[in-house]
């Protein structure tokens, strides 16, 4: 990646200095391709799909020939299990029942905790006295595997949505709480200072100088806690449920469906891709003036 | 001249780490209205401490500053603090971080107002980067925003701490006469700290000379080179060379004592 970089890199004008005499023709322009600066994105947006297909071959050949069908699935079998298990006929409920239903648990459950994560860093980061006496409990709950919690908000809350809301809700709330306080704990004593003197009153101070501050912070805490919430989710769904992506993977499980489980899990990655590239949009927007996050801005990642 | 400030008998202890640091003790000074006064000192002595008390940033732990004849208690809007780092915020703009204390203050930013701050931008030649992140300037355009910004609430005051500090020799008496041309048009009370003695007899009507810790006023000396002053040629006039001798024997003792 890097070596390639360098090249990519070098200006148009003296590209055409190291251009050998003989290249001409559509050989010329292929060279062009290869290197313009412009077309860096494309160029690598190709080659990940070339990847992409790449793999899809090789499984697809493999798949029934070098290994059982059964242990890997194939891509085949996993499109035509996709139009089956999807289909709203589909005695179970159709995939999209069940997607959604994971779905909006996480969805809620990640609204709720970090809405609360973020008011309770707000709080306790600027009341010392509390953020002391309560730093050893809190540390001692998020240290606990979220998991382990789980069997007892069932206990508590039922099998419905609740209890995996709840779950989602305490693993967000403690991902957003911790970079909320840290964040705001971290902004310079200096910078608070120097706006009391410019005339700041405390509530101007917390909204143009601590929020600003501690927002890459903050924006980072909700960010991991994306695929961590959605963790409490399918775990909450895998111990106990009659619905839910979490579900069908432990039914699945159950009956040696392995395209199932596959099926499922790339449809998991997609959607943590989607929403944190939400999250990277709205972050890119909210700290323009971020020097490291402008040179991000222009990862080559596109969109 | 009226007294603009007058520090009486101030002192200031730190409890840190369970032992009592004495940064200051028993300073005296009677700063005049429109009067540039420098300080200089050993590190350590207490100059930004007396700063931070003069600001109202925290109390002396004994005596007490009167502004204007009145005994000071906190932040006082009269008084403006340009801080050794910049302190600027990374995420405005320079227009905007020059906008900030007037937002502070609930000023409406009106056509008279907008004018007054390009003035300024234009005065300190940062014109053209109204739009740039602190990011995007070098180090001594981002201390002439820091020092715009405290000098566009207008206040009486401006305490100074080390402002030119970081920069590099030109830049340095770029700016020294860049302030020395502001001060003239407004005639502002300024304290002004620096550990550079060239700056400090360079700028003032007045230099105080700090002891070791615990902080305390060893000598105070006029300066009566006449200005308006060349900041670039000050250094060859035999009245200069006559004061900075007689401040560095001063100042060498109590650095001696504190190293
Ligand atoms: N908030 C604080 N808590 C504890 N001790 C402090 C505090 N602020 C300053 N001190 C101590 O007071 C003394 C004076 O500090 P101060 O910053 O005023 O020195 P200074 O003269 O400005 O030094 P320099 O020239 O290096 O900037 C130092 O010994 C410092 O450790
Ligand atoms: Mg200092």
């Amino acid at each position: 990646m890097a070596k390639t970089d360098e090249v990519k890199s070098t200006p148009p004008e003296d590209l055409d200095l190291l251009l050998p005499p003989e290249v001409t023709g559509l050989r010329l322009l292929w060279w062009r391709v290869r290197n313009a600066e412009e077309l860096r994105w494309v160029r690598v947006a190709a080659l990940r799909v070339i990847f992409g297909v790449i793999m899809i071959v090789l499984w697809e050949s493999a798949s029934g020939t070098l290994i059982d069908h059964r242990t890997i699935s194939s891509p085949s079998l996993l499109v035509t299990s996709f139009f089956e298990i999807s289909d709203p006929a589909n005695p179970d409920g159709s995939l999209w029942v069940h997607f959604s239903y994971t779905v909006e648990n996480t969805f809620w459950g990640y609204l709720l905790g970090a809405l609360a994560g973020i008011m309770f860093g707000f709080l306790l980061a600027e009341i010392e006295v509390v953020a002391l006496v309560i730093e050893p409990f809190i540390m001692a709950f998020n240290g606990v595997p979220r998991i382990a919690y789980a069997p007892l908000f069932i206990a508590w809350f039922g099998i419905e949505r609740q209890p995996k809301i709840i779950l989602v809700m305490t693993i967000v709330f403690f991902l957003t709480f911790v970079s909320t306080f840290a964040g705001i704990r971290g902004v310079s004593r200096d910078l608070i200072n120097v706006s009391r003197v410019l005339g700041g009153s405390k509530l101007a101070i917390l909204r143009k100088i601590v929020i600003p501050s501690a927002s890459p912070w903050i924006f980072n805490g909700l960010k991991i806690s994306i695929p961590f919430g959605m963790v409490g989710a399918i775990v909450g769904e895998y111990i106990i449920a009659d619905k839910g992506l979490g579900y069908l993977l432990q039914r699945y499980n159950n009956e040696y469906y392995t395209t199932g489980l596959i099926l499922i899990i790339f449809l998991l990655m997609i959607l943590v891709i989607m929403v944190n590239q939400i999250l990277n949009w709205a972050e890119g927007r909210a700290l323009r003036w971020r020097p490291t996050s402008r040179m991000g801005q222009e990862t080559v990642i596109p969109g | 001249m009226t007294a603009s400030l007058s520090i009486r008998q101030v002192g200031k202890r730190f409890l840190s780490r369970g032992t009592i640091v004495h940064a200051m003790s028993d300073v005296n000074l009677d700063v005049g209205e429109g009067e540039f006064v420098t300080i200089v000192g050993p590190s350590g002595c207490g100059k930004s401490t007396l700063l931070n008390i003069l600001a109202g940033l925290f109390p002396p732990s004994s005596g007490e500053v009167h502004f204007r004849g009145e005994r000071t208690r906190g932040l006082n809007p009269e008084i403006g603090y340009v801080t050794q780092q910049d302190n600027l915020l990374p995420w405005r703009t320079l227009r905007k971080n020059v906008l900030l204390p007037l937002e502070f203050r609930g000023v409406s930013v009106s056509n008279g107002v907008a004018e007054r701050v390009q003035t300024l931008i234009d005065k300190v030649g940062l014109s053209g980067f109204e739009n740039h992140y602190p990011h995007e300037l070098s180090g001594g355009m981002r201390q002439r925003v820091n020092i715009i910004r405290t000098l566009i609430c207008d206040p009486r005051v401006i305490l100074m701490d080390e402002p030119f500090g970081p920069l590099d020799a030109q830049t340095r008496l770029t700016l020294q006469n860049q302030l020395l041309e502001l001060w003239r048009e407004e005639r502002k009370t300024i304290v002004f700290i620096t550990h550079d003695l060239a700056e400090a007899i360079t700028l003032a009507d007045r230099v105080v000379v700090m002891t070791g810790r615990p902080g305390t006023i060893k000598s105070v000396t006029p300066v009566t080179i006449p200005r308006p002053r060349d900041v670039y040629h000050i250094h060859d006039s035999q009245a200069y060379r006559e004061i900075y001798d007689k401040l560095w024997e001063e100042l060498r003792d109590e650095v001696a004592k504190v190293m």
